[in-house]
């Protein structure tokens, strides 16, 4: 009896022994974000590979990039698959594995049904390339869009009083004048007949937020034909700071009313130097506010939150005024130091394939980058906004600089910005030239 | 050093010595992020009873002299009972006949913390101090967690631009590793003299 129980165990030692040697174990870092749609992601293609085991471990936006930067710089090889954040392109890239050049290498890997030219062209580019190199597949499509209350929007009093104040019909703005006031007219300080404390949710705070937050407003006229005459096109590596010659745009008159409508705007908002995203998004979902410029992700959780119910009614989604909302949105990669490979390569094609698309936006709100998703049916029926407002918010998004420098880049204008909206700084010319002169001098230009 | 002394010999004086050492064992990391949701402007606990007094909504993160404030706050908050912990070890271990004896001889509470007690506990103190200096120096995790810095420059600290340059800018460790440097001689700096000023090698007997 004993000699039985013994075997049986060595039996089962052995079995799991040779089952943990054989399975191949992939790691995956991802954002926060992604990272639960990248788990469902993970348990159906393990289901479908059982020799695969896949361990998706969220990292925080301010580790997960320098983590990434010091594997990749070391060889280590900590990571299999990553999602990158597309400014942080220029800096991976030379770590990060081929996809083209390894498809060729191994055709036998590459997924009959993945369909390359199905993706959002933009997005193909901005979350998948660095100049001619493929490092990676486009997982999180994502521009800012402009939430707002629909029911207030409609409500017949409230109409009615827009109009008799400001002469035109209330309507979700089309520019940031039409925002201010319309942001104006839902303050209560301003307006004490307003159903909501402020009229819009604004973050500005001294992160990297405030890098993106600022090309909502810069992008309308960066991208406007005076815009263009003036700085030339938008070069989708060094993004909408940049002219096209690649010197900085931002220190010129249109910086400046840039910031001006910032600043306007900030006197019907809820503590925007002290707000980030969780701010926000708690703002519009306490109905506190009318509007507030946002990522996709905040629908999952607006979804649930009982003041916003029935939720169909309630939000509405529009393109950002101006009509540039600021790009965002993750590739996903394989570190070239990688001992898994070809698993990792089958897996990465599966998240990013239709119906890893499918399942991430209808699941986790995580911003399609396929056309035929944009356009599925099933897709359509839950978010009707989405064929109008994303294809027209990603098409006319501007870009935040895609080159290794845009961390540093980033901290200097940060650190301006936020104190001309403090007013530590004079919101002039002067004071942007000085850290265009920064930027230039890190650029060696 | 108020707290060390109102709590000797007091009732649940246990408790409170326990209670009192809670936020020194939290993790920065969290204490930021509970920081963070008590400054909230709209929905912060601190806010709102502030309001109960009569005080108007402070944006403790958006403005440079609150979210100074704020930084400071929650530094004290959470290295309070270090200090504390330190000098109640001490007044615990002060000699108790010297005391009494000034009791005996006329002196009332104040008068033997004032001339007795406070004299004996001033290298304490001093050490104390220094360690202090010495922290406040190099934040970095609560400046991380609630700040990030800003608004504007307010609350940036020398060791978070060292990790800007270290890790976020793209592992420039060499620039960064100097910038340690220069941060770890303006502290001794500061420390000879502190420990000069203070004269603490002679309170010492060093």
């Amino acid at each position: 009896m004993r000699k039985g129980i013994v075997t049986g165990l060595a039996v089962v030692l052995v079995f799991l022994f040779v089952s943990v040697a054989c399975a191949v174990n992939l790691v995956v870092w991802s954002s926060p974000d992604n990272a639960d749609a990248l788990h469902e992601l993970a348990q159906n293609f393990m289901a479908k590979n059982p020799d695969v085991q896949i361990e998706v471990t969220p990292l925080s936006w301010e580790v997960l990039y320098p983590r990434i930067l010091q594997d990749l710089t070391s060889g280590a090889g900590s990571f299999d698959v990553t999602t990158w954040d597309l400014m942080t392109a220029g800096a991976i890239a030379p770590g990060m594995l081929d996809l083209e050049a390894f498809a060729k290498e191994h055709p036998e890997l590459v997924d009959p049904n993945f369909d390359d030219e199905d993706f959002i062209p933009t997005a193909k580019y901005v979350y998948g390339y660095w100049k001619d190199k493929r490092i990676g597949y486009p997982f999180y499509g994502a521009a800012m869009f402009f939430f707002y209350r629909k029911d207030l929007f409609s409500d017949p009093a409230l109409q009615a009083k827009f109009k008799a104040e400001y002469g035109r019909d209330l309507a979700v703005p089309k520019t940031w004048e039409e925002a201010k006031e319309v942001a104006k007219f839902f303050t209560k300080k301003f307006n004490p007949d307003s159903p909501t404390e402020y009229g819009i949710a604004l973050m500005f705070p001294r992160t990297h937020t405030l890098f993106y937050m600022y090309l909502n407003f810069f992008g309308p006229y960066r991208r406007s034909p005076e815009g263009i005459a003036k700085f030339g096109k938008v070069d989708l590596d060094w993004g909408d700071y940049f002219t096209a010659d690649g010197l900085p745009a931002f220190n010129s008159e249109e910086g400046v009313r840039a910031l001006q409508d910032m600043i306007d705007l900030m006197q019907y908002a809820p503590d925007p130097l002290g707000s980030d995203y969780g701010e926000t998004l708690e703002a519009f979902g306490k109905g506190m506010v009318a509007m507030v410029p946002q990522w996709t992700a905040c629908l999952a959780s607006w979804k649930e939150s009982p003041l916003l119910q029935p939720f169909e009614e309630k939000v509405g989604v529009a393109v950002m005024p101006g009509g540039t909302p600021v790009s965002g949105g993750w590739g996903l990669g394989i570190n070239a130091a990688s001992k898994n490979k070809e698993v990792a390569f089958r897996f990465i094609q599966y998240a990013t394939s239709k119906e890893g698309d499918k399942i991430q936006w209808l699941k986790y709100r995580i911003g399609p980058t396929r056309k035929s998703v944009v356009e599925d049916p099933e897709v359509l029926a839950d978010s009707p906004w989405l064929k109008e407002a994303y294809i027209a918010s990603l098409d006319g998004a501007s870009h935040r600089p895609r080159i290794p420098e845009e961390p540093r880049l980033e901290d200097i204008l940060v650190g301006t910005l936020s104190e001309i909206l403090l007013g530590q700084q004079p919101n002039s010319i002067e004071t942007l030239n000085l850290v265009a002169d920064e930027w230039k001098k890190i650029l060696g230009r | 050093m108020a707290i060390a002394f109102l709590l000797r010999d007091t009732f649940g004086e246990r408790v409170f010595r326990s209670a009192l050492l809670i936020p020194m064992m939290v993790p920065a990391v969290v204490a930021g992020i509970a920081w963070k949701m008590l400054y909230n402007f709209e929905f912060g606990p601190v806010n709102y009873f502030l309001s109960l007094l009569g005080i108007p909504k402070i944006s403790w993160l958006g403005t440079q002299f609150f979210s100074r404030l704020g930084v400071i706050l929650i530094d004290v908050w959470q290295w309070t009972p270090f200090v504390f912990l330190v000098l109640y070890a001490g007044l615990q271990s002060l000699p108790r006949d010297v005391v009494e004896a000034s009791f005996v001889d006329g002196a009332s509470g104040f008068s033997a913390f004032r001339y007795i007690e406070f004299p004996l506990l001033r290298p304490l103190l001093f050490v104390v101090l220094i360690i202090r200096v010495i922290d406040a120096l190099k934040i970095f995790d609560i400046v991380y967690m609630v700040t990030f810095g800003g608004p504007g420059s307010s609350t940036h600290s020398y060791s978070f631009y060292i990790y800007k340059v270290g890790v976020s800018f793209g592992w420039d460790i060499g620039y960064a590793s100097a910038l340690s440097v220069l941060l770890l001689l303006a502290v001794s700096l500061l420390v000879s003299l502190l420990i000069r000023v203070l004269r603490l090698r002679e309170t010492l007997e060093l």
